[in-house]
């Protein structure tokens, strides 16, 4: 079976396609989303998901969330006394929900379809392909959020005819696409994006406007410290309030003292103004690459959590002049579109008229050297041979030429990017290739770009006089280390001791009412010290039936103090 | 790959129809598989791509002529075209936006004057900072119409637009498009537009060191420096025009050209001495071939006149 996985920075899913449609798959909560985050617990054992989230207030130090931000970088994240890398921990999210397929589907799954960010750097991707390997799925295919999104709405509107643009803020990434449709073929017309955008630089400006308001009471916080933790926590509530109300309590507890300060819709939108400016940009570019006008478009499909936050909405309404279509779930189209994905790659029956074809939002090309029209040299100038929003699979190839006569070798530095000039541009490898030595321009290299569905880039260079080919492989230092050693990491992350499936929602619950604890103070604490202790009681005597009814209540008894539990 | 080329490969004869070409592209793309065939997936590509312009062309042919009898050929589905409303929005110009059309007509009026009148250049900026407020530059159809409609009506209108280009450029932030691999066509000229009248701004200001260069450069003076000048201005005119070509080529265009053309010449000839050919002999070397050569002949000369 192959499944499809959305794995976001905050939440991720697994659906799959059956009998015509894509379906989602629940985790061991029951639930359809699984929170993207990974802790240790005191005794060696791994959790996943939910009850992983809960610890992350209160061990800090034990449990890695929103990592998907760091995919594609060489930075380590510590838990417990081992480092791992964001792919190690991407890796332990989709073997949870690898499982969870696997338990709903009664059967094994050996292949996925994942969605990655359309803005996501060949870096990132092959980051993400690494993490579904270590979980041991093998990838058939990367797919774009927003190109995943646009097929679950497509497949149910195969009548829309007029293009429809996919606006996809999640919690890390933004992205638009948009879209047109025709004879059954979903055709991605241009993507433009922000890989550095979404849900938690919300949850930033609340940190620092608290930060800002509690100056001189609070000491100086940084990401990963425990205070910071338990800001971030009461951020993400507040904000998820703020969705609701047009005031919203910041609270939090922090060294025995509890700090409340009260946020308003009012002041939130104004704090968040320059990232509502920064959601302008792709949305400008994406219609004028496409050639497209608002008034031509048949909808705006909303997609990715951070939408629904009112002042996202409200900015959408505005900047488009018309209301948004929120028919779509935000938090599941990009896993059901994933499973299509997954339906077509089988060849599916039910999706035979059915075709998609995406592009690549960015611009690939290489680093030459020029000479101006005074005969001076300039160097690191960016020679396009992919140009961005170029239909993939795509191939394309490119001749440079000598500059100087004699010339030994000819360097090839691989960028990605929209800038003039290459230090603007990411680097994404080099190559040096031998020419024979003649005088300048008399000796050129082929170099081929292909650029495959999934997103990634591969380069060919060859010399056509000496016949000498070289095939470049897009990784750095660290990549081709990171690449290497594959087999043993999986067998070490295979190793580590998973907490029991079934004891998950008890894991959950757990960490849950210690969250509650810490975050409260004088009889609200000593009340919820008590459902713990009666908590933990319960789960001694081990009476499955008795478990499950003590579970419910002290669920509800939480709710009451904090509100409803949220995904 | 050849107009006729791209038709027969989607299998299609000759026509006007976009709609046609989209499906037949549609039914060659259902038989093959992109993953596994990508020269044949850039083949279809190519195909589409050639047959729609084509078609567009062809279409556009035929609105010209006449409905009908052109270029048809036997595509029986075929859309239904109805010419009479598409001349009908060819016809009738965007219609203005009610409450900025003040402002626009102001700008008009002062970017391309009636004869006899005169551009007013405080009331353009006043103009086109009122149409900036406009609380529709939040959409996205507004702001880039009114950002294209400012851009081209401002290059137009050089030099009379000066005064709002470097302040419609801050807005816009059109100057990223200067280092943009693909920068948009319009708004990179109106870009570097704005980035010259900023490197003029800088130029004219009496302490900038290259002031005086610049003055000698677009000023004519008619006749030739005289050597003084030449002495003291030689070096900063050199830096002044190869700055100038490298980042702001027409700012040096705008320049007078003989003038131009004169310090250039000027600047190559002194340059030019400097310069030692990288095989040639170096006057060091010269001075000592022509100590040795003197030796030798002097113990000649001794010799024989012992």
């Amino acid at each position: 079976m192959i499944v499809g996985i959305d794995l976001g920075t905050t939440n991720s899913a697994v659906a799959y396609w059956d009998a015509g449609e894509a379906r989602l798959v629940p985790n061991s909560l029951g639930q359809l989303v699984t929170p993207s985050a990974v802790s240790i617990d005191d005794d060696g054992e791994l959790l996943v998901g939910l009850p992983a989230r809960e610890r992350q207030p209160t061990h800090p130090d034990r449990t890695a969330t929103a990592f998907k931000r760091y995919m594609g970088t060489s930075r380590k994240l510590k838990l417990g006394r081992k480092e791992y890398a964001p792919e190690d921990l991407s890796a332990l999210v989709l073997a949870s929900l690898k499982r969870d397929a696997e338990v709903h589907l009664g059967g094994p799954v050996t292949g996925a379809v994942i969605t990655v960010p359309a803005y996501f750097n060949d870096k990132q991707r092959r980051a993400t392909r690494r993490a579904g390997e270590l979980a041991g799925l093998k990838v058939e295919r990367l797919i774009n959020e927003p190109t995943a999104a646009a097929l679950a709405f497509g497949i149910h509107q195969r009548a829309v005819e007029e293009p429809f643009l996919v606006f996809d803020l999640g919690g890390g990434t933004f992205d638009v696409s948009l879209v047109e449709m025709f004879e059954g073929i979903i055709e991605v017309r241009a993507s433009a994006g922000d890989n550095r955008l979404g849900g938690e630089d919300f949850n930033r400006v609340l940190i620092d406007f608290a930060r800002e308001k509690l100056a001189g009471v609070l000491p100086e916080t940084h990401e990963g410290e425990a205070l910071y933790e338990v800001m971030r926590d009461a951020a993400e509530r507040a904000r998820r309030a703020l969705s609701e109300a047009d005031e919203a309590p910041y609270r939090f507890v922090w060294d025995g003292r509890e700090h409340r300060i009260a946020v308003t819709a009012d002041a939130f939108a104004e704090r968040a103004e320059p990232l509502i400016e920064r959601l302008r940009e792709p949305v400008l570019r994406s219609l004028r690459d496409g050639s497209t006008k608002v008034g031509e478009l048949s909808e705006i499909v909303l997609v990715g959590g951070a939408t629904r936050m009112p002042i996202v909405r409200k900015a959408v309404t505005r900047m488009f002049g018309r209301f948004p279509d929120t028919t779509v779930h935000p938090d599941h189209a990009v896993a059901l579109g994933a499973a299509v994905q997954a339906g077509l790659k089988r060849r599916d029956a039910d999706l035979d008229e059915v075709r998609l074809t995406d592009v690549c939002p960015f611009t690939l090309g290489v680093g030459i050297s020029e000479r101006d029209a005074r005969g001076g040299r300039r160097d690191g100038i960016f020679s396009p041979i992919i140009e961005r929003n170029t239909v993939i699979p795509a191939s394309r190839v490119q001749r440079y030429f000598t500059m100087i006569d004699n010339q030994e070798t000819i360097r090839l530095e691989v960028y990605q990017g929209e800038a003039r000039h290459v230090v603007d541009n990411v680097w994404l490898g080099q190559l040096d290739i031998p020419v024979p030595r003649k005088p300048a321009g008399e000796v050129g290299v082929d170099c081929r770009f292909t650029y495959d569905t999934s997103g990634l880039l591969e380069v060919d260079v060859s010399v056509p006089e000496t016949e000498i080919s070289q095939q470049l492989l897009i990784y750095d230092r660290d990549d081709a280390a990171l690449a290497a050693n594959l087999d043993a990491r999986r067998e070490a992350l295979a190793a580590l001791k998973v907490h029991p499936r079934d004891q998950a929602a008890n894991a959950a619950l757990l960490a849950r009412a210690n969250r509650c604890y810490e975050g409260y103070l004088g009889e609200t604490r000593d009340y919820v010290g008590s459902l713990l202790s009666h908590f933990e009681s319960v789960l001694a005597n081990q009476d499955p039936r008795e478990i499950e009814s003590a579970r419910t209540e002290i669920a509800r008894r939480l709710d009451e103090i904090e509100g409803e539990q949220f995904l | 790959m050849s107009v006729g080329q791209a038709w027969r490969q989607l299998g299609l004869d000759p026509c006007h129809d976009e709609r046609a070409v989209k499906r037949a592209y549609a039914a060659r793309l259902k038989e093959i598989d992109p993953d596994t065939d990508v020269e044949g997936f850039s083949r279809l590509r190519a195909a589409l791509s050639i047959a729609r312009a084509d078609a567009q062309r062809r279409g556009a042919m035929r609105e010209t002529i006449g409905h009908g009898e052109a270029v048809d050929v036997g595509t029986g589905a075929s859309a239904p075209s109805n010419p009479e409303s598409a001349l009908e929005a060819i016809a009738s110009p965007e219609p203005a936006p009610d409450p900025a059309k003040p402002f626009v007509d102001a700008i008009v009026r002062n970017l391309f004057p009636q004869p006899g009148q005169r551009s007013d250049p405080a009331a353009l900026v006043g103009a086109v900072t009122a149409l900036l407020e406009d609380p529709r530059m939040e959409q996205f159809d507004f702001a880039g119409e009114t950002e294209e409609w400012l851009a081209s009506t401002a290059l137009r209108a050089i030099p009379l637009s000066d005064p709002i280009v470097v302040m419609l450029a801050d807005r816009f932030k059109w100057e990223a498009q200067l280092d943009r691999a693909h920068p948009n066509r319009l708004l990179f000229a109106a870009a570097q537009r704005s980035n010259d009248l900023r490197c003029i701004g800088v130029l004219s200001d009496p302490d900038h060191r290259w002031h005086n260069a610049w003055q000698a450069l677009s000023v004519p003076k008619g006749g030739r420096p005289g050597l003084p000048d030449r002495l003291r201005l030689s070096p900063s005119v050199t830096e002044l025009i190869s700055s100038l070509g490298y980042n702001n080529p027409s700012v040096l265009q705008q320049c007078d050209p003989e003038t131009v053309e004169y310090w250039a010449q000027a600047v190559k000839g002194s340059a030019s001495a400097d310069i030692v050919p990288a095989n040639g002999i170096s006057w060091f070397a010269w001075l000592a071939i022509g100590w040795l050569a003197m030796t030798v002949l002097a113990r000649v000369a001794s010799a024989f006149g012992q």
